[in-house]
């Protein structure tokens, strides 16, 4: 997969590329906004029914606030939402850090806003988890046994928690087992059913199964919320507009009553969200020893 | 005529008949009423798993159509197997099952001939403009059968892929209701076949002492009051209502009897009253008691015997009346009577005086004392005749000349007559005689004779004729008087009915006239006129006959 993937980057990056120069060009006479819908991407961290779930009302939203018409557009993996938006498929996505990064690093995608979560902070955790009737109580104890991540490209299910389990003295090859699950709520499922010891998701995914039996056994530093990403072909207008709406959302009553219904780490609204929010991770990514050690991170350099 | 008919049934046909109708009534509203139920149960399940299933099936459809659109499954071939699994499921009694599009069009359907149809029927436009789970009910000309379709729309939020849309049909409602009519009616059926016999039994011995008590009270109709109803051992109304009848026709035997007794105790008195009706005036009717025919009986008794003494004190004054007028009449012909003596008492004493003189002589003297025996014996007949008609006999009725009492009355009244220059004319056949006693007969003619005299103060003339008119005979005495008004005329057989002066007359001479006629079943009549005199007709049986 990441083999795959590491072929499917470069290609991806010339592609945009080209797209790139033609934006630059006359990025105002590629589409017709204002007629077209406005595609948003989100990274398929859950399935796409829940997604749709999370984010249509945010979607539904931004239709009734401007004159756009707005529209999810799910892709299959992570880097297809990222390509999607550097290819200008989509106009706007909302992505996870590491993924901001690979964007603003291969497509010069710029964040827009980051999200408040409900707990009303513009960052969120990482959390390793277990079965409740599992012995296990520290990350020490995870040596030996087998960890369900979420995907390569989680910033929560997967980069964080390698840091974490770095900093315990405990690398991946020291695991008895280890796999990647699209989406974080399958990680969960997975240590709940016993088929791996523990399991690495972000702190809110953690939460919603904790009555059904889970077990949080580490929580890691604060992460930056993930960005609202404009796509390099996306016009000023659209990116105002959307800024604009979203920034102001939770001070309308049609607002707050989607953010009722979206993903509890935008539950609070959004806010101005600038490149540098994003820089310990980069660092993170960029720290070889705590990578996954197959390439899979590649060192990301400060466009 | 229907009501009639009925009246006319029998209590317990009647009994049964109602009890029948009461129990179509009851089957029909609990027929109606658990069918509707059950539809209305039915039809709420079937909404509420057709509900379910609408949107149960929403969920992974969307989740398929997500797959579909992210590549993650190859598009149209899960949906379609899925739909045809579901729509094998014998559980749920499907007609179709289908996926459409936002447009309408079938992107999915348990029929593949279907797919890419666009459908623009009203129930699909109702369901792909509506946002929430919708249920229509229709026909289905298809199947020919009521039918429930079934939409929900497939979206999230405001995003929408399309509709998924099936329809229930009702049949399984319909065969169940029919199977439940059935039921009811089967139901019904054995009610009425158990029934039947419960009722039949019930209605004996409910009814049969009814019946049996009317059939009782309907001899009772009759005269046969000594029945009596078997009402055996119990404390039921119908068991009292026997004995209550018992008692009834007890009492009615008791008053019948009682009755009988009075009816006797009527006849009894009827008859005694009856026999009033003639002279036996001596009854007296034989009751004992102290009821109130008793009591009138011997009221009768008593009031008998006092018509009794007030009849003989009747006779009696009557008698004293009749002995009255009598004696009224001799005082009357008292004069004439003294005529009579004095005629031959003048005679006899000149013949005395003439014996005085010459009695010497025997010729003279033989002659004279035939005078003076001639003259005692004219004065002892005038005084026999006068003590004949004082008397006071029985009557003894026999054949009586008219002529022959007239001429024996003449004596009496021709002083009277002479002294009032009346012309006497008497015309009277020697033939002519009535049955009657001769007493009654020469009172008769004394009274008549003498109101006629006295109606003719100055002078006039009284006729008397009498003639044979088989069988009987006419008596008719006429004067020339003043006459009666005609007024009066009716009163004159009264009893003290007078038109002379006080010291004149009794007033009683006509009515003992009347009295006497009336007794030997004969007549009299009067007619009269004022100024010109008066004529009595008497009417006599004949002695010839």
């Amino acid at each position: 997969m990441c083999r795959k993937l590491a072929v499917l980057i470069p290609l991806l990056t010339v592609i945009i590329g080209l797209t790139a120069k033609l934006y630059s060009q006359s990025p105002g006479e590629l589409k017709t906004k204002e007629e077209n819908p406005v595609y948003f991407g989100v990274i398929p961290r859950d399935n796409p029914r829940i997604t749709y779930e999370k984010y249509q009302p945010i979607i539904d939203y931004l239709s009734e606030s401007t004159p756009y018409t707005f529209e999810l557009d799910l892709r299959k993996t992570y880097l297809d939402t990222v390509a999607a938006l550097g290819s200008g498929e989509t106009d706007v996505a909302f992505l996870g850090p590491l993924t901001y990064l690979h964007a603003h690093a291969d497509y010069g995608a710029v964040p827009i806003l980051k999200s408040i979560t409900k707990k009303g902070k513009p960052y969120y955790k990482s959390v390793v988890v277990t079965k409740e009737s599992n012995p296990i109580k520290h990350l020490s104890e995870l040596k030996g046994k087998s960890v369900a991540f979420s995907s390569l490209k989680s910033t929560s299910g997967n980069l964080i928690p390698r840091y974490v389990l770095a900093n315990a003295g405990i690398h991946v090859k020291e695991l008895r087992r280890h796999s990647q699950f699209d989406y974080q709520d399958s990680v969960v499922k997975w240590v709940l059913k016993g088929e791996y010891d523990a399991g690495t998701v972000r702190e809110s995914v953690a939460e919603k199964y904790v009555p059904l039996g889970l077990k949080i056994i580490s929580i890691s530093d604060p992460i930056p919320t993930g960005p609202v990403v404009a796509g390099p072909k996306t016009s000023m207008k659209i990116i105002e507009v959307i800024r604009n709406t979203l920034l102001n959302m939770k001070n309308t009553a049609a607002g707050k009553e989607a953010l009722k219904k979206v993903d509890v780490e935008l539950r609070d609204g959004f806010i101005a969200a600038r490149d540098s929010d994003y820089e310990h991770i980069r660092r993170m990514i960029n720290a070889v020893p705590t990578g996954c050690g197959i390439g899979c991170h590649p060192k990301i350099k400060k466009l | 005529m229907k009501s009639a008919y009925f009246r006319n049934l029998s209590l317990q046909t009647k009994f049964i008949l109602v009890t029948y109708l009461a129990v179509i009534i009851l089957m029909l509203i609990i027929g109606i009423t658990v069918t509707r139920m059950q539809r209305n149960i039915m039809m709420r399940d079937i909404e509420r798993q057709g509900m379910i299933l609408a949107e149960s099936l929403a969920i992974p459809v969307i989740n398929f159509l997500l797959y579909e659109r992210l590549g993650f499954i190859e598009e149209g071939g899960l949906i379609d197997s899925y739909i045809s699994e579901i729509f094998e499921n014998k559980d749920i009694d499907l007609i179709y099952l289908t996926v459409l599009d936002e447009e309408g069009r079938v992107s999915a359907h348990n029929d593949f001939n279907e797919y890419g149809r666009l459908y623009n029927d009203d129930i699909t436009i109702n369901a792909i403009y509506s946002d929430s789970p919708l249920l229509q009910k229709y026909y289905d000309h298809a199947i020919g059968q009521e039918a429930i379709d079934f939409a929900t729309p497939l979206s999230i939020g405001k995003k929408r892929w399309g509709t998924l849309k099936f329809g229930v049909s009702l049949e399984e409602v319909d065969n169940e209701i029919q199977a439940t009519v059935l039921r009811v009616v089967i139901f019904t059926a054995l009610l009425f076949l158990g029934g039947f016999i419960i009722i039949t039994v019930l209605s004996r011995r409910f009814i049969r002492p009814i019946t049996e008590l009317a059939r009782t009270m309907e001899v009772a109709g009759g005269d046969l009051v000594d029945i009596k109803v078997d009402t055996k051992d119990g404390g039921d109304e119908i068991s009292l209502l026997g004995k209550s009848f018992n008692r009834m026709i007890e009492r009615i035997r008791e008053s019948n009897l009682e009755q009988q007794e009075n009816h006797d105790k009527l006849l009894r008195f009827a008859n005694a009253v009856e026999r009033t009706g003639g002279d036996l005036l001596d009854v007296n009717v034989d009751m004992e008691g102290s009821d109130e025919i008793t009591l009138l009986g011997k009221s009768f008794n008593r009031m008998m015997e006092r018509i009794r003494q007030s009849n003989i004190e009747l006779k009696q004054t009557h008698e004293k009346l009749l002995r009255s007028q009598k004696l009224a009449s001799l005082g009357i012909l008292a004069s004439g009577v003294a005529h009579e003596i004095n005629n031959p008492l003048g005679g006899m004493f000149n013949c005395i005086e003439m014996l005085d003189q010459m009695g010497d002589n025997r010729d003279f003297r033989q002659r004279y004392l035939k005078l003076l025996k001639d003259g005692l014996n004219r004065i002892e007949n005038t005084v026999g005749k006068l003590l004949w008609m004082s008397r006071k006999e029985e009557k003894n009725p026999q054949p009586v000349s008219v002529k022959q009492a007239l001429d024996d009355m003449y004596g009496f009244v021709e002083y009277r007559m002479k002294q009032r220059n009346i012309d006497y004319r008497a015309q009277v056949e020697a033939s002519v005689s009535v049955m009657i006693d001769p007493y009654d007969l020469q009172q008769i003619l004394i009274n008549l004779i003498i109101n006629a005299i006295q109606s003719m103060e100055k002078s006039g003339t009284l006729r008397i004729n009498a003639y044979n008119h088989n069988p009987n005979v006419i008596l008719e005495v006429s004067d020339t008087g003043k006459g009666i008004d005609e007024e009066e005329l009716d009163k004159i057989f009264d009893p003290f009915y007078t038109t002379k002066h006080p010291g004149e007359g009794t007033g009683l001479g006509l009515w003992l006239t009347y009295e006497i006629i009336k007794h030997y079943d004969g007549d009299i009549a009067v007619r009269s006129k004022k100024g010109h005199g008066t004529t009595f007709s008497i009417m006599l049986h004949s002695a010839g006959y």
